[in-house]
């Protein structure tokens, strides 16, 4: 007669699991860091100034992403949102403001970091979205908020 | 015969650790719920916006409470 012999799940297996796994994706998160990127003509971005940037986020429902220049974080952002942009052309508002050139609106809006996509309703902001998250992520709530 | 001995070692696995178990599946729900919600918006580390990052945290933490509960 064959004994049964069952495997029993201890603390030790799961502390491992959860050290292997956070290397894991320490790891993959390093190397999927680098995405290619939109040309300047194909970005559907409306860039804002001090002049137009109240006007736009109370005319309609916006996304306005917050960028600096030269920031590789902030051009993933910035082609992940002109894909959703030209996926929604014309419902929603789609824009982006220099933060470099535009350094006041840091301090009013108390941004910690970039990229910091803020979302608006009629002039209010509703949500903010920080740091790089996938394009899944941002039509799941572009769906959640608009739709 | 052969088959019958797999059932009664899956049969014998799970009963052997249900509470590990239970806890894995109340950690991956609990872990979506809080990704849908919170999650969802915060790419400030790699991968931490990713549903199935979330999922699986959820998965291995509840299990790790669910084996201290023993």
């Amino acid at each position: 007669m064959k004994k049964n012999k069952s495997i029993r799940i201890k603390t030790g297996h799961i502390l491992t699991g959860i050290i292997v796994f956070t290397i894991f994706i320490y790891i993959l998160g390093i190397q999927t860091q680098s995405k290619p990127l939109l040309n300047e003509n194909e970005n559907s971005l409306i860039e804002l100034d001090k002049d137009s940037f109240f006007d736009s986020i109370t005319l309609k429902k916006c996304f306005v992403l917050f960028y600096a220049e030269n920031s590789e974080l902030c051009d993933v952002m910035s082609a992940s949102l002109s894909k959703l942009a030209k996926n929604n052309q014309g419902k929603t508002g789609f824009y982006k403001l220099n933060l470099d050139k535009y350094p006041e609106y840091d301090l009013k809006y108390n941004i910690s970091g970039v990229p910091n996509i803020f979302i608006f309703n009629e002039g209010i902001e509703v949500a903010r979205i920080m740091g790089v998250v996938p394009e899944q992520n941002l039509e799941k709530i572009y769906d959640k908020m608009f739709n | 015969m052969n088959s019958k001995y797999k059932i009664e070692q899956i049969v014998s696995f799970i009963r052997i650790n249900k509470k590990v178990l239970i806890g894995m599946l109340t950690g991956a729900i609990i872990a979506y719920l809080y990704w849908l919600n919170y999650s969802i918006y915060w790419g400030t580390y790699p991968l931490s916006s990713e549903c199935w990052v979330n999922c699986i945290y959820g998965f291995l933490f509840g299990g790790l409470i669910g084996s201290l509960l023993r």
